[in-house]
């Protein structure tokens, strides 16, 4: 913890440049060290595709991570995973990648910064209305709010907001937490504990990771869903016409 | 403020860059070879299927057609074998004729030989007779053998019958009273008076008597009128040894020809 004092909460407060209102701050800094990472080994790795049965072991890793994405997401969605696996999948290795290697000392895992929790979950808030829009069109999207009664439009709207928040804080808050427990333990026993609490904030980083894109996975899939129901609906009346 | 409004909009444009990026370096090029790869697979599999497919046709067709050679291969061997059959019985039935043939020619050729033998056989024993009997005779008693043959010769005309010594008589008298006396030897003047004597005695008295030598009468003596003979001679035993020897080489090859025909059987088995 060198780089972020105890007092330090969020690694936005720890800034390397700034220049008017914009500033070079660790959250960005180690957004972008992740960012590149990620683009690397993947370019790396899939710059010699083989499409034979014989693989590289990285292509044969990616691989297996890319389908357990869209399986995932075709069971939790029961859609074909098609374009949400950019944005889902995208999600959840960023927030993976970004958790994991909280264990190294000196970085800062830029998911316990509010600011990015929050940005993640505003492009959340932002895709569900999104993906609704290109499967439904603008009214069919915005008819869900007052579904089924006018009455419930703030309800909704406000369930809108609060799962956005909520998603926010809860990422922010467990890696945060993580990280300060981890420093504050090393302070009371610096042998042994903080091993098993870097371990355990390993798994909680994998799990947030996870839930995060389920959770996106499913409001998105909410926003999409019902538009096959009521398709199914329609069908179903055209039948009875005929 | 645990919020930096700037850091919220950057991460936002840094998320959406890192979507891109992976869109274009992970998700697609990755999905594209997983695709690639099934289909590949897939169209692997079809092939093996077609192939397999194709390959249990290609074995049904040399099944079929290996029972069709099987079958033609059957009806072939039974072919040749009628053929064999046709021709075994051809051959045995030419065989059996050929030693038909065989057997008629051997016995024509045995009945020829036997023939011969028989007419040397009949030579040689009237000439051995004839000699031995002459010779015995002189022998036993002094007398040459003609003269025992004349002798014989003229007591068979004293002992002929009444009618019979009529009938040479009317045989002579038909011919201009010739009678001829034939021998196998010369006759001495002598012993010729002797003859015509009894002979104008017995049988009639004017007679002219002409003598001839005949070899072919063998130690005999016989006398010819006009389709009559009286006759003595070797010929009436030798012709009666003659007999006996043919029917004893008729009852050889008669065993003979049998035996061929085993042989002849033996051989039809055999093929």
């Amino acid at each position: 913890m060198d780089l972020m004092t105890i007092k330090d909460i969020s690694p936005d407060q720890v800034i390397f440049w700034e220049w008017g209102c914009i500033s070079l701050n660790a959250t960005i800094l180690f957004t972008w060290i992740v960012m590149a990472l990620i683009t690397i080994v993947s370019w790396l790795v899939t710059r010699h595709l083989s499409t034979d049965v014989h693989m590289s072991r990285w292509q044969n890793l990616l691989e297996v991570i890319v389908d357990g994405m869209q399986n995932e997401i075709r069971e939790i969605s029961q859609q074909d995973p098609g374009s949400y696996l950019y944005f889902v999948g995208t999600l959840f290795l960023f927030i993976l990648i970004s958790n994991i290697f909280s264990i190294i000392p000196g970085y800062v895992a830029p998911t316990a910064s509010l600011s990015t929790t929050a940005a993640l979950a505003v492009c959340v808030f932002a895709a569900v209305p999104f993906y609704g829009i290109i499967r439904r069109g603008l009214g069919g999207y915005l008819r869900q709010y007052i579904e089924p009664t006018a009455l419930m439009l703030p309800f909704n709207i406000i369930g809108e907001l609060s799962r956005t928040l909520a998603l926010a804080v809860r990422l922010f808050g467990n890696m945060m937490s993580g990280a300060k427990i981890g420093a504050i333990l090393l302070a009371i026993t610096p042998f042994i504990f903080p091993v098993v609490m870097h371990a355990l904030g390993l798994l909680t980083g994998v799990i947030q990771a996870y839930i995060f894109a389920v959770l996106a996975t499913v409001y998105i899939a909410s926003a999409t869903r019902i538009q096959e129901r009521e398709k199914r609906k329609q069908e179903a009346e055209k039948g009875e016409k005929s | 403020m645990l919020i930096d409004w700037f850091t919220v909009v950057a991460q936002v444009v840094n998320f959406l860059i890192l979507v891109a990026l992976l869109k274009h370096f992970l998700y697609d090029r990755i999905i594209k070879a997983m695709d690639a790869r099934e289909e590949r697979v897939r169209s692997r599999l079809e092939s093996a299927e077609k192939r397999e497919k194709e390959s249990e046709e290609e074995a049904g067709r040399y099944r079929r057609r290996h029972q069709e050679i099987e079958e033609e291969r059957k009806a072939i061997m039974d072919k040749a074998r009628e053929e064999a059959d046709r021709q075994l019985k051809e051959l045995t039935r030419q065989a059996r004729q050929d030693v038909e043939i065989m057997r008629s020619r051997w016995q024509e050729a045995i009945g020829r030989e036997k023939e011969a033998f028989l007419r040397e056989l009949r030579q040689l024993v009237k000439d051995q007779v004839y000699v031995l009997s002459r010779q015995v005779l002189r022998d036993l008693a002094d007398v040459s053998l003609e003269e025992r043959l004349i002798h014989v010769f003229l007591d068979e005309i004293e002992k002929i019958g009444e009618e019979e010594r009529n009938r040479m008589a009317k045989a002579m008298q038909g011919d201009g009273n010739h009678a001829i006396v034939r021998s196998g030897f010369e006759i001495s003047g002598t012993e010729r008076q002797k003859i015509t004597r009894v002979l104008h005695d017995t049988i009639l008295k004017d007679a002219d008597i002409k003598y001839e030598t005949d070899p072919e009468v063998i130690a005999g003596i016989e006398l010819r009128g006009r389709g009559q003979k009286i006759a003595w001679s070797f010929d009436n035993y030798l012709k009666d040894l003659e007999e006996k020897t043919r029917v004893a080489l008729d009852r050889i090859s008669n065993i003979e020809p049998t035996g061929t025909e085993q042989k002849a059987e033996k051989s039809e088995t055999k093929a």
